[in-house]
């Protein structure tokens, strides 16, 4: 299975462009899509999922192109939008039954799906309440039981943990872990932790440019040896910031810890560090902004 | 002050920067262009001995003045109030009103901005149709184009009904029930009934209507009349009175008005009618609730608590979602799917139908059961089935296609409405949807006229079936269609309530799509409406081939 893109271009306007030129192939497993906010994601997302066309370019579903005939992507699709509703006055199973519908399922499957998804998004004890009453969270897993609902070969989750609390948000990760055998997970999300629990590749988008589409290890090696954590008073903060990526910063009561990106240690009492691919995801973005 | 200029100027922006409102003042300058070239007549109907003449008033500037004054007053009372009540939905709707209630501005300052936005949106329009009744009247025109003439009438007549509907229109969507299709339907009924004042002014002159006939004259039609039928008795000196009529008009009997002083009457007449849109606005204050429209209504926390007791004598305390243990995901096993091409229209249907039903108020469940069930009680105590049938006709038909109106005033918007899109459209049935959605319009459009067909049928009379299948396609294709290319309901809402006022309530044999009158089912008018059906349903099929591909 694989989802290929060929120089995907969306313009808004005559100098706006959401995303430019995006060559990508999305094999089986969890590939993660990150990028700051307005970095085009949700365009790509968009495009992807049939909902929005391209200005140029275009993109295959095991070689069909899903541009010309989006029918090819549909039927094997799960979709979670970042905005999305539902309808409120219908209960969580009536929903997903209308969403199995639409999906084409027939009535067994679909009851026996509609089972399993709410058993998975652990919304069991609401099934037969209208949507209406239910939390922002409640409302997200909704979204996450009707993508899974047709076991689909694609899945595209744009922003699927916002609004979980931490608990549920761990539980998505295993979700989406235990079933990315067979069948391709594009997981769009500015919240690095995420991609890092889950995902085998990483693609980052910055500015509707791509920046890179690797293996999780392969980025995180593009900084080895380079971030390290050091303390410093308060006032030399601003000047690190000049010179370094700085990736964190914790108050203490006698000066601040500062972890940063550098060729070489900053400070003489600069300790090294392993790096970890929110180190590397700002490194990336910020060689991107530096050009 | 400056809050209030804020809020104002922030709604009006959102406003003008709308394609909707860019179409709006395309038809408004059509329709200055209808006044000034003759289309839309303001007329004098002089009836003798049987023979009725129209008398036209010659396209002066001051009489294209009143005619575009006039024109702009239904305009804005009509149409108006649909573009109007938007104001605190859109704030709703992009969760602004969440931003809103934690600010220190007053309800009062928040709902008079959004009052002068109402006003300034009015006044838009106004200045459109002034713009478009000067060029036409400079090209078209009798006599010296004179801008005061032409546009005086204009601000006089209709901007005192800009504030007016603007206030209204504020309050009825700060009052719950009526913020929504009872409150549109509520509202063409009470505008219409605003004119009713004008049948007391039949047969008489200005001087001998009531003071309080003339204070009710939202349209200024009787200053109108005040002004201009010195100008006709010149030509009609036997005229018994009666204020002229305003529509296509055919005859070539001229009068002519020039202009001149105005009453102070009718300057008091339009400020009071500024007043009493103050009025309405302090009353809609006092009934505003700022709460977010993420919090339940009245009505459905009652519902809520119902629920929670239900739950709660039935399973204990333990509702909360979080109070069970989560089954470990590595347990959960998932049928695998294998065919997700099963057709299942029926299912789609069905779930159209039960969407479409859902959440409705409780009356409108009693009223439909009611619209099924009265035919078949009159059919059961009526000896004759034929001596049930003309009240059936003539009450229950246009009811019975009016009360589905709830249900239809979604269609085509409701993905939209529930930010349900992308996942419609990116479904494999997205096409099929759209069907079903229409479908389910027509399958409740026939349960709720399926006693008046029971009755048609058991009385002999299968022609009036033609009528009822008009009802059953017309209302539900008009709606799919305007909400699938407008994106909104009001555009449904005020052209199917204005058909369905003419036709099948009034008896107007053109517009009698349920063949409430033996006229319209003879010429075939239902015919026509099928085939209208047909046609709008294929617009809205052209939509969403347009969004899926």
């Amino acid at each position: 299975m694989k989802l290929r893109t060929e120089g995907l271009g969306k313009q808004y306007s005559e100098d706006t462009w959401g995303i430019r030129d995006i060559s990508l192939e999305f094999t089986e497993g969890i590939h993660g899509l990150l990028g700051p906010n307005g970095a085009g994601k949700s365009t790509l997302m968009n495009i992807l999922t049939t909902v929005m066309k391209p200005t140029t370019g275009t993109a295959y579903w095991e070689n069909k192109d899903i541009i010309e005939s989006p029918g090819a992507i549909r039927s094997i699709l799960g979709y979670l939008p970042q905005d999305f509703g539902v309808y409120p006055d219908l209960t969580l199973e009536e929903f997903l039954e209308y969403m199995a519908a639409l999906r084409g399922l027939n009535s067994e499957t679909a009851n026996a799906r509609i089972d399993e998804m709410i058993t998975l998004t652990n919304l069991a004890d609401v099934r037969n309440r209208k949507l209406k009453t239910f939390s922002g969270g409640m409302r997200q897993r909704v979204g996450i039981a009707q993508a899974l609902l047709n076991d689909p070969d694609l899945l595209i989750a744009d922003e699927p943990t916002v609004g979980l609390d931490p608990e549920e948000r761990v539980r998505l990760r295993s979700a989406l872990s235990n079933t990315a055998d067979g069948r391709v997970i594009i997981l769009s999300t500015h919240i690095v932790p995420d991609v890092e629990a889950t995902a085998n590749k990483i693609a980052i988008l910055d500015n509707g440019q791509l920046l890179t589409h690797t293996t999780v290890g392969e980025l995180i090696n593009r900084v080895d040896d380079q971030v390290f954590e050091c303390l410093v008073p308060r006032e030399k903060l601003s000047t690190l910031q000049e010179q370094y990526q700085v990736c964190s910063t914790v108050q203490r009561s006698d000066g601040v810890k500062v972890r940063l990106i550098a060729p070489t240690p900053p400070t003489d009492d600069a300790t090294k560090v392993s790096p970890t691919l929110e180190d590397a995801y700002l490194e990336a973005i910020d060689q991107q902004d530096g050009i | 002050m400056r809050r209030l200029y804020h809020i104002a100027r922030a709604d009006f922006l959102q406003r003008v920067r709308s394609r909707r409102l860019l179409v709006v003042l395309a038809v408004v300058a059509y329709l200055g262009f209808l006044v000034n070239v003759g289309q839309i007549e303001l007329a004098y109907q002089v009836t003798d001995r049987s023979v009725e003449t129209n008398f036209h008033g010659e396209n002066t500037a001051a009489f294209i003045g009143l005619k575009a004054g006039l024109t702009g007053s239904a305009v804005i009372l009509f149409g108006g109030f649909y573009l109007m009540k938007n104001t605190l939905e859109r704030d709703r709707l992009y969760d602004v009103d969440q931003l809103v209630v934690s600010t220190p501005i007053s309800d009062k300052t928040y709902l008079a901005g959004k009052w002068l936005s109402n006003i300034a949106l009015g006044a838009v329009i106004l200045l459109t149709l002034g713009f478009a009744t000067i060029a036409n009247h400079a090209i078209h025109g009798i006599g010296p184009t004179n801008p005061v003439s032409l546009l005086a009438p204009l601000f006089v007549f209709a901007f005192p009904v800009c504030v007016l509907v603007g206030a209204v229109s504020l309050l009825f969507e700060t009052v719950d029930r009526l913020n929504g299709t009872l409150g549109n339907i509520s509202y063409i009924i009470l505008a219409t009934f605003s004119l009713a004042a004008l049948a007391a002014t039949q047969n008489s002159l200005p001087g001998s209507i009531p003071p309080w006939v003339k204070a009710g004259d939202i349209l200024g039609h009787i200053s109108i009349y005040n002004l201009t039928v010195d100008s006709l008795l010149v030509e009609v000196p036997n005229y018994s009175g009666g204020v002229p009529s305003i529509g296509t008009l055919d005859g070539d009997q001229t009068f002519r008005y020039d202009g001149g002083s105005w009453p102070l009457w009718i300057y008091f007449q339009r400020i009071g009618i500024m007043v009493f849109a103050t009025f309405v606005v302090l009353a809609a204050t006092v009934l505003f609730d700022r709460t977010p429209s993420y919090e339940l209504s009245n009505s459905s926390k009652r519902l809520s608590w119902v629920a929670a007791v239900l739950s709660t004598v039935t399973r204990g305390n333990n509702v909360d979602e979080d109070d069970t243990n989560p089954q470990s995901i590595d347990s959960i096993s998932l049928t695998p799917v294998n065919d997700r091409d099963s057709g299942g229209f029926g299912r789609l249907l069905a779930a159209e139908i039960r969407l479409a039903l859902r959440g409705q108020p409780w009356w409108w469940y009693i009223g439909a059961v009611a619209l099924i069930g009265s035919p078949l009680l009159i059919l059961a105590n009526e000896s004759s089935p034929d001596a049930a049938v003309m009240p059936i006709r003539q009450i229950a038909l246009p009811l019975a296609f009016i009360w589905p109106i709830f249900i239809w005033s979604g269609m085509g918007v409701r993905t939209v409405k529930h930010r349900m899109t992308s996942l419609v459209l990116s479904s494999k049935y997205a096409n099929k949807q759209l069907i079903a959605e229409w479908l389910a319009g027509v399958v409740i459009a026939m349960g709720i006229g399926s006693g008046i067909l029971v009755l048609f049928v058991s009385a002999g009379q299968p022609e009036l079936f033609l009528g009822y299948a008009g009802g059953v396609l017309f209302a539900p294709s008009l709606a799919i269609a305007t909400g699938i290319w407008s994106r909104s309901s009001w555009l449904f809402e005020i052209v199917y309530l204005m058909i369905w006022y003419v036709g099948p309530l009034n008896s107007a044999v053109p517009l009698d799509f349920v063949g409430s009158t033996t006229e319209s089912i003879e010429i075939g008018i239902p015919l026509v409406f099928i085939g209208v059906s047909l046609v709008l349903f294929s617009t809205a099929a052209l939509r969403r081939r347009m969004e899926t591909q």
